[in-house]
């Protein structure tokens, strides 16, 4: 029995140490990321574009923050309406439940594609057959594609945990799916939808490998056109180390997507936990 | 012999059970009866140190097993091999149904094989499933009905060698024949065991227990020989509660 | 009784965005396909799985992905062999045996840790990890597939967490209650009653999260080396599928035998990493016994 507890003391050890390890992994992270990034974090760097000997070397990341606000914001809106549409048949209108089976498998199937298979597909599909060309366009929607599956998943748990009971007193009372719809399900679940959209931005903001044979180049201007390439955050922040262009300011670039994401992925959860109107949540 | 000295426990902020003072007497039934919620749960999970597995369990009060003290043992683990604790809903751990009985044996260092196999033999038939599964010992115990699984239950805690058998409404999710058995089967153990039962059937009570208790909202009110219990109850709570059924 | 227009109307729009959308899905699979489809006849399967040369702008081309696939490998299988101790362990940890605040803090972090972008992890990794590489073994030149192996492990490391915590928090008390009242530890009644309870669902989740590591390109772009010579350990450095695909879509001319090639490539790593993800759906849709 000696023996037994010897190893069962290492066994708990083992789950104790597990787990505080990956805590300090992310405080480490984080706090390398604030040491080393914080210094360059100045007005100038974040308002004035790129400069130097090698491009980046000085000045700042305006044009890569517009890039990717311009890219993230185009991705969303063109991927909440259908992802929404889809949602709502999967959970409302669907009249065969093998059909919306297969539906469901396949889009489950597509959350974990690897991000640089959906960026050859835009690359094939936008840039060459599309003729848009590396441009804001073409990484926009090759993003949209990318969050797609995962706003449907996030969209139709968010309206099936809309209590079914407000379903069940809106048939009895002899209204249409739609009018529940419009008056009960989605103002409900609204918060919960705002979350995931603002999660999918999340996820568009940090893609790299989509964007990087589509849209992003190494210099640009702030985006003003559709069809013109622009500089994105992630892909500038790769520039900036491989090729060894500064490592001051590609720490500061990091801090900064870091900070964007976390801040959308904050204000996810905090709108499911403030807003009135839901019963019980899941992180 | 089980001496329950002014126990109270508390779950976080509120308290749960006040001053509880009872004795069990060995190689006896004991029955426990009263209002849901009433702490009967609490009271057999605190003598066998599992409610303090759970966080916001505080106690103060003393439990002696044969004038031990079991809060002073360091380590629960001892005092839950020594007072086994079946529950309302038996449970199959995901073995065979040899491996379900041998599981407390096999943790406690056993490994001749006869001596194992000895004590398969020994408590399915002492809860008289021997007969039933002795061709399926490797099954997988989930294929068991209720009634079986229950003794099964029983019998795996009979195999670590128990002196005291905490049951926690055993018969409430099992049918009549089950019961039946599983009464017998209690009767049986007492002659070598003590028997606490926490039971909602007033009349299972009345079938085994030699001495029953009240407790209601915590507190033991009442406690004496079965029939002096059911024939003249002294307070009137428990003539209340008695009445009812 | 009214026939209610817009309800209708909202019907069919649904419905339709909802077939349209998932054609769309599916025709990735099959451009991927068809583009690569010609030097797939060309070349023939196993020439271009088995064939160890890359270079395919020589006359005849040679297209040979088994460095990059050996790569994918090593770099994912690698990375999942330290997430998935690692991974259970803190399960168990947070699940059984940790205080509430200290389990809520630290599923609190691990989810913070899956917004980082692979970008980053990839740059921390190449800007901490390899120096420290570097000095530890002595090396002038750290990047190999085990440092991608070992970022790639965090990376994934809060998806096997999740899904072993899930798991492991969804059976009932009961079992551990039967445990107890027998003497036994808690270790003990966590590893020979919970985990093999946990594990179909556990299993799931570590196809998932491998999945993710072998599709991942940026952190292994920067961390594995980038090198197209055969990865024999480990240790080597190599160049996975995704980073392949990478680097060398945007110089490939359209329709020539590097573009196909490359397109070839991608169609490996989508029925690596696809087929896994569909079969874990599958099998845990149909077969929901516990």
């Amino acid at each position: 029995m000696k023996t037994r507890h010897y190893q069962e003391s290492l066994w708990y050890f083992t789950f104790c140490a597990s787990g505080i390890l990956l805590a300090g992994v992310l405080i480490a992270i984080l706090g390398l990321l604030l040491f080393r990034g914080s210094n360059e974090l100045t007005w100038e760097f974040l308002t004035t574009g790129p400069k130097g000997l090698f491009l980046g070397m000085e000045g700042g990341i305006y044009p890569a923050i517009m890039g990717t606000i311009a890219l993230l914001v185009i991705a969303t809106s063109a991927a909440t309406l259908p992802a929404l549409a889809t949602a709502v048949y999967l959970t409302e209108y669907s009249t065969s439940s093998r059909f919306s089976w297969v539906i469901d498998i396949i889009i489950r199937s597509m959350v974990g594609l690897p991000s640089i298979l959906i960026g050859l597909f835009g690359y094939a599909f936008f840039v060459l057959y599309l003729d848009f060309g590396i441009s804001l366009i073409s990484g926009a929607l090759t993003l949209a594609i990318m969050v797609f599956p995962t706003l449907v998943i996030l969209m139709r748990d968010a309206l099936c945990s809309v209590n079914a009971d407000y379903r069940l007193a809106g048939l009895l009372l002899g209204v249409s799916r739609w009018y529940i719809l419009r008056r009960v399900v989605l103002p409900q679940a609204a918060p919960s939808l705002f979350g995931a959209v603002l999660l999918a931005m999340g996820h568009a903001a940090g893609a790299t490998a989509p964007i990087m044979v589509t849209a992003a180049v190494i210099a640009a201007r702030a985006p003003s056109r559709l069809l013109e390439p622009v500089m994105a955050l992630p892909y500038h922040l790769y520039i900036l180390f491989s090729q060894y262009v500064s490592l001051e300011k590609a720490y500061a670039t990091a801090l900064i997507l870091v900070v964007l994401l976390l801040t959308f992925n904050v204000l996810s959860v905090a709108l499911r936990l403030l807003l009135p109107g839901k019963e019980g949540f899941k992180l | 012999m089980i001496n329950i000295e002014k126990l109270s426990t508390f779950f976080f902020r509120e308290q749960v059970l006040y001053d509880i003072t009872a004795r069990f007497r060995s190689y006896s039934v004991s029955a426990i009866i009263g209002p849901s919620g009433g702490g009967k749960t609490t009271l057999l999970k605190s003598i066998n140190r599992t409610a303090e597995l759970i966080a916001g369990y505080r106690h103060c009060g003393k439990i002696y097993v044969n004038n031990q003290d079991i809060f002073d043992l360091p380590d629960g683990a001892a005092v839950r091999r020594m007072a086994g604790l079946v529950l309302q809903k038996p449970v199959a751990l995901p073995f065979s149904i040899k491996e379900n009985v041998l599981f407390g044996p096999r943790y406690y260092g056993g490994t001749d094989q006869s001596t194992l196999e000895a004590t398969v033999e020994h408590v399915l038939t002492a809860v008289g499933l021997w007969s039933e599964v002795k061709d399926k010992l490797h099954a997988p115990a989930r294929e068991l009905s209720g009634g079986q699984l229950q003794r099964l239950a029983i019998a795996r805690i009979l195999a670590v060698d128990p002196q005291i058998l905490l049951l926690d409404e055993p018969c409430s999710s099992l049918d009549i024949n089950s019961t039946r058995l599983i009464e017998d089967l209690i009767l049986q153990l007492s002659k070598h065991l003590t028997v606490v039962i926490v039971t909602h059937n007033l009349n299972q009570a009345k079938r085994i227990a030699d001495t029953t208790y009240f407790m209601q909202a915590g507190c033991m009110l009442e406690s004496n020989k079965t029939e002096r219990l059911f024939a003249q109850p002294e307070l009137p709570a428990t003539q209340e509660f008695l009445a009812h059924f | 009784m009214t026939i209610d227009y817009i309800d209708k109307a909202a019907q069919w729009f649904c419905t339709i965005i909802a077939v349209l959308m998932v054609c769309l899905l599916l025709s990735l699979f099959v451009f991927i396909a068809k583009e690569s489809l010609p030097i797939w006849l060309t070349e023939g399967v196993i020439t271009i799985i088995a064939g160890s040369s890359w270079a395919p702008l020589t006359t005849p081309p040679r297209i040979g992905i088994l460095t990059m696939f050996l790569s994918t490998l090593w770099a994912s299988c690698g990375a999942m062999a330290i997430a998935v101790p690692l991974g259970i362990c803190c399960a168990v940890f947070l699940s059984e045996f940790a205080p509430l605040w200290a389990s809520f803090a630290i599923r609190t972090t691990l989810r913070v840790l899956t917004g980082i972008p692979s970008v980053v992890y990839g740059f921390l990794g190449a800007s901490v990890v390899i120096p420290w590489y570097e000095k530890i073994v002595g090396l002038s030149s750290g990047e190999s597939l085990f440092c991608a192996s070992l970022v790639l492990s965090i990376m994934v490391v809060p998806y096997i967490v999740a899904g072993t915590y899930t798991a492991l928090q969804a059976i009932p008390d009961e079992y551990r209650e039967t445990g107890y009242s027998l003497g036994v530890s808690p270790v003990h009644v966590t590893c020979r009653i919970l985990l093999p309870i946990a594990r179909r669902n556990m299993v799931s989740s570590i196809s998932l999260a491998f999945g993710r590591a072998a599709g991942e390109t940026m952190a292994v772009l920067m961390l594995a080396g980038n090198t197209l010579t055969l990865p024999f350990s480990w240790f080597s450095k190599g160049e996975p599928l995704s980073a392949l695909i990478a680097l060398e879509i945007g110089s490939a001319d359209v329709g020539s035998p590097h573009y196909q090639g490359i397109f070839a490539a991608g169609l490996l790593l989508l029925l690596l990493t696809s087929v896994i993800s569909f079969a874990i759906n599958y099998t845990n849709i149909r077969g929901r016994q516990p």
